[in-house]
């Protein structure tokens, strides 16, 4: 009996409610950071395997890649990415479409273009 | 007035957590954009263009960036040699190119190490799955020219007459090429004869599976713990991954793009071990004529682009280039006459025909999801 009263003394109820406003308060941080973390969603453009450029998903933009024996226009527009116009022989990047998640690649065998994007 | 003490202690504490987990989040965020390639602790990506088509390599371990990175590029640089060296037709300085430009029939002819060890292996499915795969087809490739049809060109694609494709066919048939293995004292040494003149040896069906064959002897020298590799349809799953989770291998949706997948196989981690899937289907090379799709798969009975009534076919296996050759004959051959092939090879298979039905193999039912409810597995 005496060992109860002197933990209620120790722990009440004012420290539980803080504690939780801790733990809560620290999800949130938590939270936050990988909410910021996941949206800077980035376009990488590879030319023959060379990391050349990178884009952010989210600014609306317009990209030329030159390649040795023509080029790939690439457009990032409302958080997808894709190539508009290409002179390759194939056309297999344009007919691609769009992309936007994190480890989809659109290929340009001809060119030797990749375009990737990352989180 | 301890009670405060406590309180405040704990907020001290909490917000120096905080701090530290904030700053370390940063931190690794920031390594993985400054780094100029794709580099997350323990596992490094890398793109290459080999033998026509496009790899990519994802290796695992605790290696630096550094290491991982030169494993990585002498992966890509050994497999540009076997193409350009042994086996591409296209490449002049090639062993095939040399042999297909001066053959002359009845005569042997000394074959490197490589070559002969490719060759060797894809005769054998040439003759198990009798002539689903042949490695003699260049003449009926080249009759057909799918695969040097240049869309921008704005010509139109003309199917050859029966006539041209009865004479390419002609000089057709892996019957006639004999490969001749002399063992001394150990040491393999590989001859080749070829019974008749005009035949053209084309080993674009098994050379990406060859390339991982290959990939994989540098990853086991190396001492590599874990990788991914894929070059154009066939992938290989090497070792473990760093964080001990399955590999997962999508399978391409056919009728969508190449990020479109239908399902995936799960693949277990496994230190050492390799597991290649390859997958061939029609949608990777084909020409329209006259509203009539042509792919670039054929069928040496036929002489036409082979119509098995599937759409694609997934082979599953340990050795590279035998998924990659089986992947072939099983599309040539269809459902039904793959299922006697494929034990010969202890392979299995994921088939998908044109009515969107999926058959799996029975060692490999467990291992596989379906993700695209428009398909339906049959058994
Ligand atoms: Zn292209």
């Amino acid at each position: 009996m005496s060992e109860e009263s002197s933990k209620k003394r120790l722990i009440n109820k004012f420290d539980i409610i803080l504690f939780i406003l801790l733990i809560i308060l620290g999800a949130c941080a938590f939270l936050i950071i990988k909410f910021t973390r996941a949206e800077g969603k980035t376009v990488n453009i590879y030319s023959d395997g060379e990391l050349t450029e990178s884009f952010s998903l989210d600014d609306d933009t317009e990209y030329v890649y030159i390649w040795e024996d023509g080029n790939n226009v690439i457009v990032i527009e409302n958080g997808y990415v894709y190539v508009s116009h290409a002179d390759c022989p194939d056309k297999v990047c344009v007919n691609q479409g769009e992309i936007k998640n994190d480890g989809e690649t659109i290929v340009c065998i001809p060119h030797r273009l990749v375009i990737e994007v990352d989180e | 007035m301890k009670r405060n003490i406590i309180s405040i202690t704990a907020l001290i504490f909490a917000t120096v957590c905080l701090l530290i987990i904030a700053i370390y989040v940063k931190k690794s965020s920031d390594t993985d954009e400054g780094g100029s390639n794709n580099y997350i602790a323990g596992e490094y990506t890398q793109y290459d263009f080999v033998m026509g088509t496009y790899m990519t390599q994802t290796i695992y371990g605790d290696d630096s960036q550094e290491n991982l990175n030169e494993t990585a590029e002498k992966i890509a640089s050994e497999i540009s040699a076997l193409d350009e060296d042994c086996l591409s037709w296209r490449s002049d300085t090639s062993t095939v190119a040399k042999l297909n430009n001066e053959y002359i029939a009845g005569e042997n002819y000394d074959l490197d190490l490589r070559t002969g060890n490719v060759i060797k292996k894809a005769l054998d499915i040439c003759k198990t799955s009798e002539g689903a795969l042949d490695i003699t087809m260049r003449p009926l490739i080249a009759c057909w020219g799918i695969e040097q049809y240049d869309l921008a060109s704005g010509e139109e694609f003309t199917v050859p007459s029966f006539e041209e494709l009865e004479e390419a066919k002609s000089h057709t048939g892996y019957e006639k090429v004999n490969l001749i293995t002399e063992e001394d004292a150990g040491n393999i040494k590989y001859y080749i004869n070829i019974s008749e003149s005009g035949l053209g040896i084309d080993l674009g069906a098994v050379g990406k599976g060859a390339a991982l064959d290959m990939a994989y002897e540098t990853l086991e020298e190396e001492g590599i713990s874990g990788a991914l590799i894929s070059v154009g349809g066939s992938i290989m799953a090497y070792g473990e991954k760093g964080d001990g989770s399955d590999f997962r291998i999508g399978i391409r949706n056919p009728e969508g793009d190449a990020n479109d997948v239908m399902g995936y196989v799960e693949i277990a981690g496994n230190d050492g071990q390799k597991v290649c899937v390859s997958t061939s289907g029609g949608y990777e090379k084909y020409v329209e004529a006259d509203g009539e799709v042509y792919h670039h798969i054929l069928d040496r009975e036929t002489m036409y682009p082979s119509d098995s009534g599937l759409i694609s076919v997934t082979v599953i296996c340990s050795d590279g280039l035998t998924s990659d050759g089986l992947s072939t004959a099983c599309f040539v051959l269809g459902y039904e006459k793959s299922l006697e092939l494929l034990p010969e090879y202890d392979a299995e298979a994921i088939f998908i025909d044109d009515n969107h039905n999926v058959y799996v193999t029975d060692g490999i039912y467990d291992n596989f999801v379906l993700t695209d409810d428009t398909y339906n597995i049959k058994n």
